[in-house]
């Protein structure tokens, strides 16, 4: 990283740091903030819950996380509709919560036997519960890079503003997932 | 090792997840969550507060990684002997700050010569190295400036013959994808084979390759959407220029021509990748007899060739098109202007054109002459290296010494490469058109040389290679 983009970034992470503390960061909506606020929620709410549903894997959690991402985003409403990109904080908030939620619950995730299924080779790929039993055994980072470049088209810098890295990592993430999933529909064509 | 290409044979697993995302979607019943909702919720709980010492912490870390590279550098930094610009009618002199440096590095395990060589962001990829007795064989290293490292990459497959005549990499993506053109003891059909490596795993494929109509081989151009391939057809001649084009989208290969306005005919032509408003495509580089340039945009969504510009020239042989991330083309003047009937001191020796792409809009720029300490009556020596230019995102490199930026209108002073013209032996010289440059801000080039480098690292075969490295912060 350059060195004035360095250190334009420190000022920037440390104003962030000092607002927050001064408890400006997160300021009362106004009442036309509301309005689109409501018009967010309203338009976003269902598309973002099926996001979650895709990304963390059942729906009563998918609902709970974009609750606590809209929570989040009602907080600082007043800056982020003028400045932000409201979609893409909820993305990445649904995504960060389903993460917290991995590494609490890893004890108990087991991972899933792929689904068996008598077509043979690639036709396989026409079972949608043989195709999900493959994505879940991915894991949480390249799913989630899936469902944005495969559900959400999003375009890599989408996927990596999202997923807080680098648009070539975000390429990767995608490629590698892939390959992942073809290596396991090989495997299972050799069986 | 794989065959398959993800380019191209990935549709079926993409098709795939499409289908199951949709069909676990449908699967669930969701309910809206409405505004109010989150309301309340949001007025019920309140934010965690981080105690007041995290905020000290923070910011104490935050300040050491700020400032730590940026002392280490400082303290790292070796001293690069500058050379003064030469005053030219257009150069501004730089602003120290401004000074790239070049700055010695290991040695690369091959002679690079002898290797296709492109790069993708940081690193320096040799691929295919073709030896002295034409052996030919599917090996690639990469050398990442960081570490100062050179790796050996993963064996290409099984080449169904030993020799070739030369090959040629371009890049698509995070994917390298090279030709090797095969020498006359293949059958026609099969002079040019065409394989790819995917940087990201470090696997080679062999993708679907070219049918050039005109001839046996074609050269490449790389495109975010697929891959252009130029015939190699003899000239002079009045015939279209003709071309395929692999569409990454549909998975095959199409063929086109393009034919000069009036049926004017060509000397060559040639064929770059370029991004014009904010689209990639292909400028086709036509050059006519007397020295005329004609270009021409073909688009590969529209499948189209637009509209040709032109211009006369300053001399019967311009150099080689540079093209920049910015949309223009740099002609640089001939590496050996008594070679095409003008002496050093005529303005034409040192006269460059520049074309902007999207505007068409064509200027003359005057190169700076290379006066004491370079001056020479014969520009091909080991001791001039204008005839080797870079493009860069941030304009045109003269590896001796000088960078021109567009935008600004200016050249900028660079120092001379160490030890190309220092080296006793006029064997030692910087790799024609190697001077590979990030399309990406900074300018970061990578000039490879090949020759003896005692002075650099001790004992090293006289084929050994050294990487130099130029920065402009």
């Amino acid at each position: 990283m350059p060195r004035s983009a360095l250190l334009v970034r420190t000022l920037d992470v440390t104003i962030q740091l000092v607002r927050w503390e001064a408890g400006v960061a997160d300021v009362e909506p106004a009442a036309d903030d509301e309005l689109t606020f409501e018009a967010f929620v309203t338009e976003h709410s269902l598309a973002f819950q099926r996001f979650a549903h895709l990304v963390i894997g059942n729906p009563e959690d998918a609902r709970d996380a974009v609750q606590d991402a809209l929570i989040g985003a009602y907080r600082q409403w007043p800056t982020m509709r003028l400045t932000g990109n409201p979609t893409g904080y909820v993305r990445r908030s649904i995504v960060n919560a389903n993460v917290s939620r991995w590494r609490k619950r890893r004890r108990e995730v087991i991972v899933p036997e792929v689904h068996d299924h008598a077509a043979p080779g690639d036709e396989r790929l026409f079972d949608s519960l043989y195709v999900g039993s493959l994505t879940s055994r991915l894991s949480s980072r390249r799913r989630t890079a899936l469902v944005l470049r495969y559900w959400e088209s999003c375009s890599y810098a989408e996927i990596a503003e999202v997923l807080d890295c680098g648009e070539a990592t975000a390429r990767s993430l995608v490629h590698r997932a892939l390959a992942d999933l073809r290596k396991a529909v090989d495997r299972g064509s050799d069986d | 090792m794989t065959d398959r290409d993800p380019f191209t044979d990935r549709a079926d697993l993409e098709d795939a997840l499409r289908r199951h995302f949709r069909d676990e979607v449908a699967r669930t019943d969701f309910r809206p969550i409405s505004a109010d909702e989150i309301r309340t919720a949001a007025r019920l709980s309140t934010p965690a507060r981080r105690p007041r010492w995290l905020l000290a912490v923070a910011a104490a870390v935050v300040l050491v990684v700020a400032v730590v590279p940026i002392v280490a550098e400082q303290l790292n930094r070796r001293p690069v002997l500058a050379v003064p610009a030469t005053v030219s009618p257009t150069s501004t002199p730089a602003a120290p700050g401004d000074r790239p440096s070049w700055t010695p590095r290991l040695p690369a395990p091959v002679d690079a010569t002898r290797y296709a060589q492109v790069a993708i962001d940081d690193a320096v990829y040799l691929l295919a190295g073709v030896s002295r007795q034409g052996a030919c064989s599917l090996n690639a290293y990469r050398y990442r400036p960081g570490p100062d490292l050179w790796t050996q990459l993963a064996d290409g497959p099984e080449r169904p013959r030993a020799t070739c005549d030369s090959t040629r990499a371009f890049v698509s993506g995070s994917r390298i994808y090279l030709t090797v053109d095969a020498d006359e003891s293949a059958p026609p059909a099969d002079r040019m084979e065409f394989y790819s490596y995917d940087t990201d795993d470090d696997e080679w494929a062999t993708p679907q390759r070219p049918a050039p109509q005109g001839g046996t081989t074609c050269t490449p151009v790389g495109l975010p959407s697929g891959i252009f391939c130029l015939d190699d057809v003899a000239a002079p001649t009045a015939a279209p220029a003709t071309f395929q084009y692999f569409d990454f989208a549909t998975r095959a290969w199409t063929p086109g021509e393009a034919q000069l306005a009036g049926g004017q005919t060509r000397q060559s032509v040639s064929a770059h990748s370029v991004r014009v408003n904010g689209l990639d495509q292909v400028v086709l580089d036509a050059r006519l007899p007397g020295g005329g340039i004609a270009l021409a945009l073909w688009d590969p969504v529209a499948k189209r060739l637009g509209e040709q510009t032109s211009h006369g020239g300053t001399v019967v042989e311009l150099g080689t098109a540079q093209v920049t991330s910015a949309g223009s083309v740099f002609f640089a003047p001939p590496a050996d202007p008594l070679a095409v009937g003008i002496n050093g001191n005529d303005p034409r020796a040192t006269t460059a054109l520049l074309v902007d792409l999207a505007s068409k809009r064509w200027a003359s720029v005057e190169v700076p002459h290379p006066k004491s300490p370079l001056t020479t009556a014969t520009p091909s020596s080991a001791e001039w290296a204008l005839p080797f230019y870079g493009s860069s995102a941030a304009g045109y490199v003269l590896v001796n010494g000088y960078l021109y930026e567009p935008g600004a209108g200016r050249w900028l002073a660079v120092p001379r490469l160490p030890d190309a013209e220092t080296a006793p032996s006029a064997s030692h010289a910087w790799v024609g058109g190697a001077l590979l440059c990030r399309t990406s801000s900074p300018l970061n080039c990578w000039g490879l040389s090949a020759g003896p480098l005692a002075r650099l690292a001790g004992q090293i075969d006289p084929t050994a290679i050294s990487a130099g490295n130029a920065q402009v912060r």
